[in-house]
């Protein structure tokens, strides 16, 4: 009995012990105690403050990276291949960590629309340099390449290439490349075992096949010879946990090897991320290679282009010591392609990097065309999310001379906004209606009278909405020299399905007292 | 505020236990209560007034039907009034969105569906007031005068959500003898890593894979695939729900409240009779003391009924309730109704078994090793195709499920990936879902050499710290998953 006891005690003091730990832990102790003490004036009901709670503790938690590693260990022992919500897969003959892709949809809805998009790119830029760069195929965990059941991120790269094969946009497979070991890399040594993103010698040689198509083109690439020989480079190697095993720890499949490159010639680069007001002039290993130099390494820093500005809609790449005969290209690319538009900046005069998946990439695009003169445009393709942006879709005003005579009078209508993306109201307007809602504002008004409307509505897919009707518009004011006009300024939100399904066209109607006007149509192609 | 969370573990939990024992005993109840309510809070702070609510009223009941058990035609009308009351709101709650449904679609009208929310815990903590209401009505329980003590019999939070269903008379018992034990306190511990491990562990590993099969489409879903998320919902559920009392048992434990056990290994079943007194424990017993035994009486003191004919009739009205306790569709009811037939069969056999040996005068032979096994094999099929009832949502998905386990591709790569992934944790889990545990504690504890005895004890303990580091490292990984029966 006294045994029992004494046994029953080690376990309770364990137990304390744990729990004493962890909440005299500072980072936990900060942060949830921090929580209590910095929680919002307006607090959140009672059951949504404990799960927030219970997140902040669970994040904070001390050890976290080691427990993981226990956690991706006891999955080892149990041979488990799939982790999470079937969002990361092991496949266990190559011992990697595969993500599903969770945007997946049928391409069907993007891959034309995608099409149209770069037709809209080449008809802005000057000669014929628009190319499409395949990123190398994910490895299928299953031995037929059109699995059905589970797909793999990259999949959509695929179908997009095989579409525009059949355009006469140029296109690079680089999976065709690799597979083929033109570069003495494979397809399997391409890729990080724990991370989506691709190794530094793949990257290179991706900048690599980039700068030789360029050169195709008839652009004189600077220092060509030097930068792409990767013997005058000095490489450091660190242990490498990607986004995909920072879930499962060092444990599950192992450890990956970040090689950095870092050129032992001459370099000067400027970034510029115009809207964290970012700029940097130095060297390549200071602007480039720099961005955890206020942070402390470990194991899961990604090098290589200050990861830190991730999400910012774009970058610019100025290389100070390229002539301007050098070629200055438009990049449309996500992360994938960190290090090889980093590389290729040394033997380019400008490059231009838009990232499309955080906002409506289509209006970036037509204004980074429209401001700067660029050579070539290289669009990479990785995931659906690049794909479902770049997908917009033109609006195009049409007013119904059937309508006529319904009118009233005149009507004044302009769109300022679709999903905060700015209206050119003179040409095509385009929206992403990929997203749920969307969202328009702008402004109208009876130019009969010069007179607001008193109500202002909304017509799209057979259903009728009535519009937030009279914002302040200051712009129209003094725009028409007209006091009167100021309350003209009109939102509406449309549903996305409403729009996609049968009839495209938007109608906006005023309504006065005296009566009806429009409707102004506006047609989604 | 789930109890496979990190701040439940680490913060909550070991505050609440640590304040508790500090407390003066007159104080415990109160402090209990109080925590318990904040605890269903957290979790739907919309429906605390309904629990609140319930637990005034029954309360009241509970005095008025101890005040008047002498005068049977008020005592009946007050306890009509009471099951009135508790299953009006478990209708409203629970089964009024299912009677319009249906009768719009019988009838063809246009009634309007309104939008319920299901308050957590309602059907256990139903079944509670209306036990001890029954309890106090019969006799066998005497109505509690102190509203804090019942409140917290109610609402205690580690028994709300999902059960065990435990009878007032335990609870009482409980809470008025109590004192801090040491062992019984590091039992609860034990028991509580135990129940995390099942839940986060196997539940949650399992339950991944069968959540994909499930939402394949019926022509992707192969025949292995759809067997191998079949028996995987079958140990996903056991461990889900076992894992929660584990750990439900244990919290108790570490108040010094013991709760009844509500599994007992029910895959090491031979008869379908069996499983039910080894699954959900209490559910099976308060079926038997508060409908069965009720309804078996009723039927069976009519003259000229047969004790036979009443058990069948009995059986009847308590799988059905069964069933539609658990939910309010018509995959349920089937459920239920499914267990009474193959409970119903059994009775049949085991009467005409009796009734031969007792005209043969021949005793009941043990049965033979192959028949034992034929029979888990029969339970564990039976088992298997109405757990399934619980995974679909429909009938009709329930059909198509079961066609694709007959019919279609034997085979696939992702069925052959999939196997790959749970074969090792299939066969751990199916294995631990056995009474191993029990056998080899039993042997443990036989150890008469010191030194072997000391050694297992701290293995023992090391395996208990190992097992809880695997806890705590899942818990950090997770997202949330809440256990499976909250819904109900």
């Amino acid at each position: 009995m006294l045994k029992k006891k004494i046994y029953s005690i080690i376990i309770i003091c364990l137990y304390a012990g744990a729990c004493l730990f962890s909440l005299c832990y500072e980072k936990t102790a900060k942060s949830v105690f921090g929580y209590f003490i910095n929680s919002p004036e307006d607090a959140p009901e009672i059951n949504v403050w404990f799960s927030e709670i219970s997140d902040w503790h669970k994040e904070s938690f001390p050890y976290r990276q080691n427990f993981l590693d226990i956690y991706g260990l006891t999955m080892r022992c149990f041979d488990k291949r799939v982790i999470g919500n079937f969002a990361f897969l092991q496949d266990v003959s190559s011992k990697r960590i595969e993500i599903v892709d969770p945007h997946y949809e049928d391409p069907e809805c993007y891959v034309n629309t995608f099409a149209q998009s770069l037709d809209v790119i080449k008809q802005n830029i000057s000669g014929d340099t628009l190319l499409y760069v395949a990123y190398p195929k994910r490895n299928s965990i299953f031995d037929y390449t059109d699995s059905s059941e589970v797909h793999i991120s990259g999949d959509a790269s695929r179908i997009v290439l095989d579409n525009l094969l059949l355009t006469d946009v140029d296109c690079i497979d680089m999976d065709t490349l690799f597979s083929e070991n033109q570069f003495g890399q494979t397809r399997d040594t391409v890729r990080f075992k724990t991370d989506v993103h691709f190794t530094t010698e793949a990257e290179l040689w991706i900048a690599n096949t980039i700068a030789d198509w360029l050169m195709e083109e008839g652009y004189s690439l600077f220092d060509y010879e030097n930068i792409f020989d990767f013997s005058n480079y000095e490489v450091t190697s660190y242990d490498f946990l990607g986004g995909s095993g920072r879930n499962v720890g060092k444990y599950y499949v192992g450890k990956d090897v970040f090689n950095i490159y870092k050129p032992q010639f001459n370099t000067n680069i400027t970034v510029t991320v115009p809207n964290q007001q970012y700029t940097a002039t130095g060297t390549f290993d200071q602007v480039v290679l720099n961005g955890y130099e206020n942070n402390p390494y470990d194991i899961y820093t990604y090098w290589v282009t200050d990861y830190g500005h991730f999400g910012s809609p774009c970058y610019y790449y100025d290389n100070n010591l390229a002539p301007d005969t050098a070629p200055k290209v438009l990049f449309i690319c996500d992360s994938a392609a960190m290090r090889t538009f980093s590389y290729l900046s040394l033997a380019c005069k400008k490059i231009t990097v838009l990232d499309p998946r955080y906002f409506n990439a289509m209006p970036y695009v037509e204004y980074e065309l429209g401001t700067e003169t660029y050579d070539a445009v290289v669009v990479l393709g990785t995931d659906t999310l690049m794909y479902e942006s770049l997908s917009l879709k033109p609006i195009q005003k049409m007013i119904s001379e059937e309508s006529y005579g319904d009118w009233v009078g005149k009507f004044g209508i302009c769109l300022d906004y679709i999903n905060d993306t700015v209206v050119d109201n003179s040409g095509s307007i385009y929206a992403n209606i990929t997203g749920e809602n969307v969202d328009i504002l702008g402004w109208a008004a009876n130019f009969s009278a010069d007179m607001p409307f008193s109500e202002l509505y909304c017509k799209a897919g057979g259903i009728i909405f009535k519009c937030e009707y009279g914002i302040d518009r200051q712009s129209v004011v003094d725009y028409y020299h007209k006091e009167a006009l100021r309350y003209t300024g009109f939102h509406v939100t449309i549903p996305t399905n409403v729009l996609l399904s049968g009839n495209r066209t938007i109608e906006f109607i005023g309504k006065t007292d005296d009566g009806t006007y429009g409707p102004v149509l506006y047609s989604i192609q | 505020m789930s109890f496979t969370s990190t701040f439940f573990i680490f913060l909550f939990l070991p505050i609440v236990v640590l304040l508790y024992w500090i407390l003066d005993s007159k104080y415990k109840n109160l402090f209990l209560l109080a925590v318990s309510m904040l605890f269903y809070a957290s979790c739907n702070v919309k429906m605390l007034p309904l629990l609140l609510m319930s637990i005034l009223v029954n309360y009241v009941f509970g005095l008025i039907l101890g005040k008047v058990r002498e005068k049977k035609i008020v005592t009946r009308c007050f306890c009509a009034l009471m099951l009135i009351f508790n299953f009006s709101l478990l209708f409203y709650f629970k089964y009024f969105i299912f009677t319009i449904t249906q009768i719009n679609a019988i009838f063809n009208s246009n009634l309007l569906i309104p939008t319920i929310a299901l308050p957590l815990g309602i059907s256990f903590y139903t079944f509670r007031t209306v036990s001890y209401c029954l309890d106090v009505t019969w006799g066998s329980a005497k109505s509690q005068k102190n509203i804090i003590d019942f409140a917290l019999y109610i609402s205690f939070f580690p028994h709300i959500l999902s059960g065990p269903i435990a009878r007032n008379n335990d609870f009482e018992n409980n809470i008025k003898c109590r004192s801090f034990d040491v062992t019984s306190f590091s039992d609860g511990i034990k028991r509580v890593i135990i129940g995390i491990f099942k839940k986060v562990i196997f539940a949650n590993s399992i339950g991944v894979i069968v959540d994909k099969i499930v939402q394949l489409p019926g022509e992707n879903r192969t025949i292995l695939l759809a067997w191998i998320g079949a028996f995987g919902y079958m140990l996903q559920l056991y461990y889900d729900f076992c894992g929660y009392t584990d750990i439900a048992i244990g919290v108790s434990k570490m108040f010094g409240i013991e709760t009844a056990e509500n599994f007992d290994y029910p895959y090491a079943s031979t008869t379908i009779t069996e499983y039910w007194s080894r699954w959900h424990i209490t559910l099976g017993t308060w079926l038997r003391d508060y409908l069965y035994t009720p309804v078996f009486r009723a039927f069976s003191s009519k003259e000229n009924s047969s004790i036979h004919v009443a058990d069948i009739i009995a059986l009847f009205f308590t799988w059905l309730f069964a069933g539609l306790w658990h939910g309010a569709a018509w995959h349920y009811i089937v459920y239920g109704l499914y267990y009474f037939v193959f409970i119903a069969t059994e009775r049949i056999i085991e009467y005409q078994g009796k009734k031969r040996r007792k005209r043969l005068k021949i005793k009941k032979k043990p049965r033979p090793r192959w028949q034992t096994i034929a029979l888990h094999l029969y339970c564990v099929m039976v088992v298997l195709f109405a757990t399934l009832l619980f995974r679909v949502d429909t009938l009709s998905a329930y059909l198509g499920y079961l066609k694709s386990m007959f019919s279609g591709h034997i085979s696939s790569e992702l069925s052959i990936f999939i196997l790959k992934d749970v074969w090792i944790m299939f066969i751990f889990s199916a294995y631990l879902s056995i009474p191993v545990y029990p056998f080899v504690k039993r042997k443990v504890e036989g150890i008469k050499n010191t030194i072997c005895f000391n050694a297992f004890q701290v293995a023992i303990i090391m395996g208990y710290v190992l097992m809880f580091a695997v806890d705590v490292s899942a818990m950090i990984n997770s997202s949330y998953n809440p256990f499976l029966y909250f819904d109900f």
